[in-house]
């Protein structure tokens, strides 16, 4: 008998935004839950982060629990904030949770509040890419990836009386060859936001792969390789998103888990932490992970795996928040919606008659 | 805007075409810009390129980053009017008011000595090319001596190209404003390496023996390897081969280069694979442009590839990761060769062996970046490592599927019936059915469009739609509908509709009378058409706009340049329309809808591709093969045939199909899994 195994890093791109911040408090709210840290804000009952990992995790779950509808509103505030999306996109986007632009816009502001360090990381980046047309490489990005951007600001052309009403509202007008123009942020601002965490949340998981799965001598790691445990062959089925799937005899179980959340939760040594921003013991950073088993992929038929018992050296904590289906999907939606992630056209298979239809 | 000159006469677009455009620039400058047609602007200011127009602005970007200003270039295009709605690309005149508009190019180009073509069509009429085979990503940046031998050509992309959202090119189109300005100030000496084809077996013998011999000495001494079949002369290069294709057919060649100066091109025949053979048994580092297609190739053939295989498309993706992969694109960033992609068909051989030492030049020039960036490290473990110890063995062995659960069981009636297939396929007719209940009878499409000119013998028409969709009636009634339509008649006998060239008037006692003369003209006139009306497309966006505003709502405004309407009903605007539209009676459709593309998506893109899957597989194992590319720019991996991160989580659809993806049950004896030796031996360093 055999059992799959799906070992997911839970809020990679979230906690990989703090270590970008070097804001070790929001890698800390990234683990233990920010979305109900905003919420705890949002309802008028803030959580202080002088509480404890296990006060602020149960304190947490009750604000899920009894805040559903201002949970949702954060988590949709939070991820939607750190890939760009606007005041405006929130409410074209959940105009059940967001009516108004008032709502959106107080939410974010809250936001925002409790998380000082990411507009302006968030301005560091869109700058810096607007200026250089690329952000990455050696320095700025633990891997040295480096993605060329070439649209993050537009000047879009204004009529006399749009600029009229761009000065009043304070916007700046800037006028060349006589003719009024605004300073847009164009389609890569978004992706420029995006491309440092996701990009590095791929290193991570590619490297966690390789020392899982590729042979001693290949990886330089071989304490944990499991990469024959399937008869002689590779137990790993897929990589998707930030999940591993593997598929091991039941005997292996329990062995396997114990690697693989080894693998995933080791400090990544490409991402250190400097005493000077990080007041943990901890000097590398390291991501959580949750485990589910099951007979099928399905995740509803999946069991989630006790992981608290496993030690990994250099990663004193252990709980983290649990990502739920719907925050996954929403995130890939915004992947796709950045281009970052390819879905149709050669990626996802369409029926003729849909691609007739789509064309057409 | 500026009247036409007398020239013009005679011209298709005399009448059509607005306005008239000069060349502007200095009369005796060295560099000639040639761009297509003036746009909007461009006629209304008689200035081709207009600074503020949006081409205009994106090319003067161009030549500032270039360090060229407009005042030492001579501007012109290829026509001199603005075409109706800006379309000159296939339109029925664009040959014609072309060859029209020649002399005045001609005196444009009289001085030239070097050509900046913008865009596809002023690169074909300045390089004289036909429009078949053409791309223009194959020509970018490729230094050409005209046909008539009087200036050199660098081809590059249409501002206009850019501004509608290819950004991404903005460094490459520079890049080849600069090298047009680098052959004006220095001129170009064509690139003439070695390209050697079929030659005699104990030539190529010993060539290969050379290689060994060098490559066992120095072992940093690469090898680009390549192969051709039918698919990849037939269609595309390497690089725009859809990842997950599969060589449909044996390779007709291979091409090999040691050096940059020399391409080897031998056909895959005879005494030539046992020299193949040896060359790619040897334990040398070996270079690929899309290594999988052409390793699964070699494999199928087979033979055995020891040493390590670099893929440099994937180290370009890593290098470039927004830009095209194909190596017509790429080349010309690393080699003054030329174009050479267009040769495929005419001249199959040298075309070979031409890739062949591109991709050596290719792979030694994105190594060197890769290095200098310090991303080497990241290409090497990220795509290389990854591909060969994650990605491939887990491809390989695959997902197991529950077939039972997926097709359920086969009845007594022979029909499957308890699967998950049944269940999509039920679900599938019952949206379409709530669909076609409620969506509003004019929007749906007449069909045949032109409707039927005589009247029918049956009252009802094939339904085109029923194969498609099972549930769909087999047959539609057929209505008349009475239409003003042009109609040709005969102002002699009367005759109308089905009138011929060669018609023939009937005379009184309704004979053919050849004495009387046919005059026939076309008139508007009201006719009777019969037409069936085809079921609503919901997968269609002009149908569901039509919908969407025949119901009275308001339809989401589009972000996208090219929208011809301005609207939009993407998924965003259809789920406001679920949740607020008026009445409420309505929102049931545009929910059936919303539904309805997604069970689609679960059916046609898992459901019944994992079944034809399993049973064209050639390993009938019961498992999917996925496959793996690196396609996203951030690196990250995707997954397809099937793509495994589309399938999402919240559906319960989705769930129902991860559910027909199992683990093994039962054990295997020991090593019964293990897989038969790779066709890549263990990559050295």
């Amino acid at each position: 008998m055999a059992k799959f195994i799906a070992a997911d890093y839970s809020g990679i791109e979230a906690v990989l935004t703090g270590w970008f911040m070097r804001d070790a408090a929001y890698i800390r709210l990234a683990r233990l839950g920010v979305h109900a840290y905003l919420t705890s804000h949002l309802v008028g009952d803030p959580a202080s982060l002088q509480w404890s990992d296990s006060d602020l995790i149960g304190f947490f779950a009750e604000m899920k629990e009894g805040h559903p509808d201002t949970y949702d509103k954060a988590k949709r505030a939070v991820h939607g904030y750190n890939y760009g999306l606007t005041v405006h996109g929130l409410c074209e986007r959940f105009p059940d949770l967001y009516p108004t632009k008032a709502a959106a816009q107080h939410v974010v502001a809250v936001y925002t509040t409790i998380c000082p360090k990411l507009p302006a990381f968030q301005k560091s980046v869109i700058d810096y890419a607007a200026a250089n047309h690329f952000w990455g490489g050696p320095g700025l990005h633990p891997y040295n990836l480096k993605h060329y951007f070439y649209n993050i600001v537009n000047y879009k052309p204004l009529t006399e009386a749009a600029a009229q009403w761009h000065r009043r509202e304070g916007y700046k007008v800037i006028r060349i060859d006589g003719r009024p123009f605004a300073r847009v942020y164009g389609d890569d601002s978004k992706r420029a936001l995006a491309f440092p965490a996701q990009s590095t949340a791929c290193g991570v998981i590619k490297e966690a792969g390789l020392r899982l799965y590729a042979p001693p001598e290949i990886s330089g790691f071989g304490e944990n390789y499991i990469g024959d445990w399937w008869y002689g062959d590779t137990p790993l089925r897929a990589l998707v998103h930030d999940e591993f799937l593997s598929e091991v005899r039941d005997r292996d179980q329990d062995r396997a888990i114990e690697r693989i959340v080894r693998e995933m939760r080791r400090p990544v040594l490409a991402l250190p932490l400097d005493p000077s921003w990080w007041p943990g013991e901890e000097r590398y950073l390291s991501i959580g992970v949750e485990v589910n088993v099951g007979q099928c992929w399905a995740k509803k038929k999946m069991e989630k795996i006790d992981i608290s018992g496993i030690a990994v050296p250099g990663s004193p904590w252990a709980e983290t928040r649990e990502t739920d289906d719907d925050e996954r999907e929403f995130l890939r939606e915004i992947r796709e919606e950045l281009a970052l992630v390819e879905t149709d056209e050669e990626g996802l298979e369409i029926a003729p008659e849909m691609r007739t239809a789509l064309v057409g | 805007m500026l009247a036409k000159p007398d020239s013009c006469t005679g011209c298709e677009l005399h009448t059509l075409g607005q306005g008239w455009v000069y060349s502007t620039g200095p009369e005796d400058a060295e560099l000639v810009v040639i761009a297509e047609a003036p746009g909007k602007q461009e006629a209304a200011w008689g200035v081709p390129l207009y600074p503020t127009g949006d081409s205009g602005g994106m090319f003067n970007r161009w030549l500032g980053l270039a360090g060229l200003s407009r005042d030492e270039i001579l501007i012109h295009n290829v026509i001199s009017c603005r075409p109706p709605n800006n379309e000159l690309v296939k339109a029925p005149y664009a040959e014609e008011a072309i060859r029209h508009c020649r002399p005045n190019l001609e005196r444009s180009l009289s001085r030239a000595k070097v050509v900046l073509t913008l865009g596809g069509t002023a690169t074909r009429e300045i390089l004289q090319l036909p429009a078949a085979d053409f791309s223009i990503k194959d020509w970018h940046g490729c230094v050409t001596r005209d046909p008539t031998d009087r200036f050199w050509v660098v081809p590059n992309f249409h501002p206009a190209h850019l501004v509608r959202g290819a950004h991404a090119l903005m460094g490459v189109a520079v890049r080849d404003v600069s090298r047009a300005k680098l052959v004006r100030d220095y001129g170009w000496e064509a690139d003439r390496p070695d390209i050697i084809v079929d030659p005699p077996v104990e030539w190529f013998r010993a060539w290969a023996d050379e290689y060994i011999a060098a490559a066992t000495r120095d072992p940093s001494i690469w090898m680009a390897v390549d192969t051709e079949t039918e698919e990849k002369l037939e269609t595309t290069d390497e690089g725009e081969l859809k990842p997950g294709a599969r060589t449909s057919n044996e390779i007709v060649r291979y091409n090999f280069s040691m050096h940059p100066d020399q391409g080897v091109s031998v056909p895959a025949v005879g005494p030539y694979l046992e020299i193949v053979a040896k060359i790619l048994g040897f334990a040398g580092v070996k270079c690929f442009w899309y290594r999988k297609y052409d390793l699964d190739a070699i494999q199928r053939a087979g033979i055995i590839v020891r040493g390590t295989c670099l893929d440099f498309m994937w180290a370009w993706h890593v290098l470039q990761s927004d830009l095209p992969r194909g190596l017509g694109f790429v080349a010309p960033l690393f080699s003054n060769f030329g174009a050479w992609k267009h040769r495929s068909r005419t001249e199959p051989g040298p075309y070979a062996a031409i890739d062949g030492f591109q991709t050596l030049r290719c792979a030694a020039g994105i190594a060197a970046i890769l290095h200098q960036e310090q991303r080497w490290e990241t290409f090497y473990r990220h795509c290389h490592l990854a591909d060969e110890y994650l990605f491939w063995p887990s491809c390989k062995v695959g997902l197991l599927v529950d077939r039972k659960k997926l097709e359920g069981e086969k009845g007594e009636d022979g029909e499957f019936h308890g699967g998950f297939k049944q269940l999509v396929d039920q679900k599938v007719d019952e949206l379409w059915n709530t669909i076609q209940a409620q969506a509003p009878q004019e929007v749906r499409r007449l069909d045949p469009p032109g409707g039927l000119k005589t009247e029918p013998k049956t009252t009802e028409r094939k339904n085109p739609d029923c194969e498609k969709n099972p549930g769909s009636p087999p047959l539609l009634p057929l209505e008349v509908m009475t239409t003003a339509a042009q109609v040709k008649t005969c102002t002699t006998c009367g005759a109308s509709e089905r009138i011929t060239l060669k018609h023939v008037c009937k005379g009184e006692n309704g004979k053919p009378d050849r004495s009387l003369v046919p005059v026939v003209v076309t008139k508007t006139m009201e006719v009777r058409r019969w037409f069936i009306r085809r079921q609503f497309n919901p997968n269609s966006s002009d149908q569901m706009l039509d919908a969407v505003l025949a119901f009275g709502h308001k339809p989401g405004k589009s972000k996208r340049a090219e929208s011809k309407t301005g609207y939009t009903v993407d998924k965003l605007t259809l789920e406001r329309l679920r949740k607020h539209a008026q009445p409420p009676e309505t929102r049931s459709f545009y929910a059936a809808v919303l539904e309805y593309r997604e069970v689609k998506r679960i059916k046609s893109g898992y459901v019944d591709s994992t079944l034809r899957r399993l049973d064209e597989s050639e390993v009938k194992d019961g498992r999917l093969h996925p496959e793996v590319t690196h396609r996203p720019s951030t690196l990250r991996t995707s997954y397809i045939n099937p793509n495994l991160q589309n399938i999402a989580a919240r559906s319960a659809l989705s769930e129902g199909f991860r559910e027909v993806l199992v683990a093994e049950e039962g054990d295997r004896e020991e090593g019964a899994g293990a897989s038969e030796q790779p066709c890549v031996e263990a990559p050295v360093g």
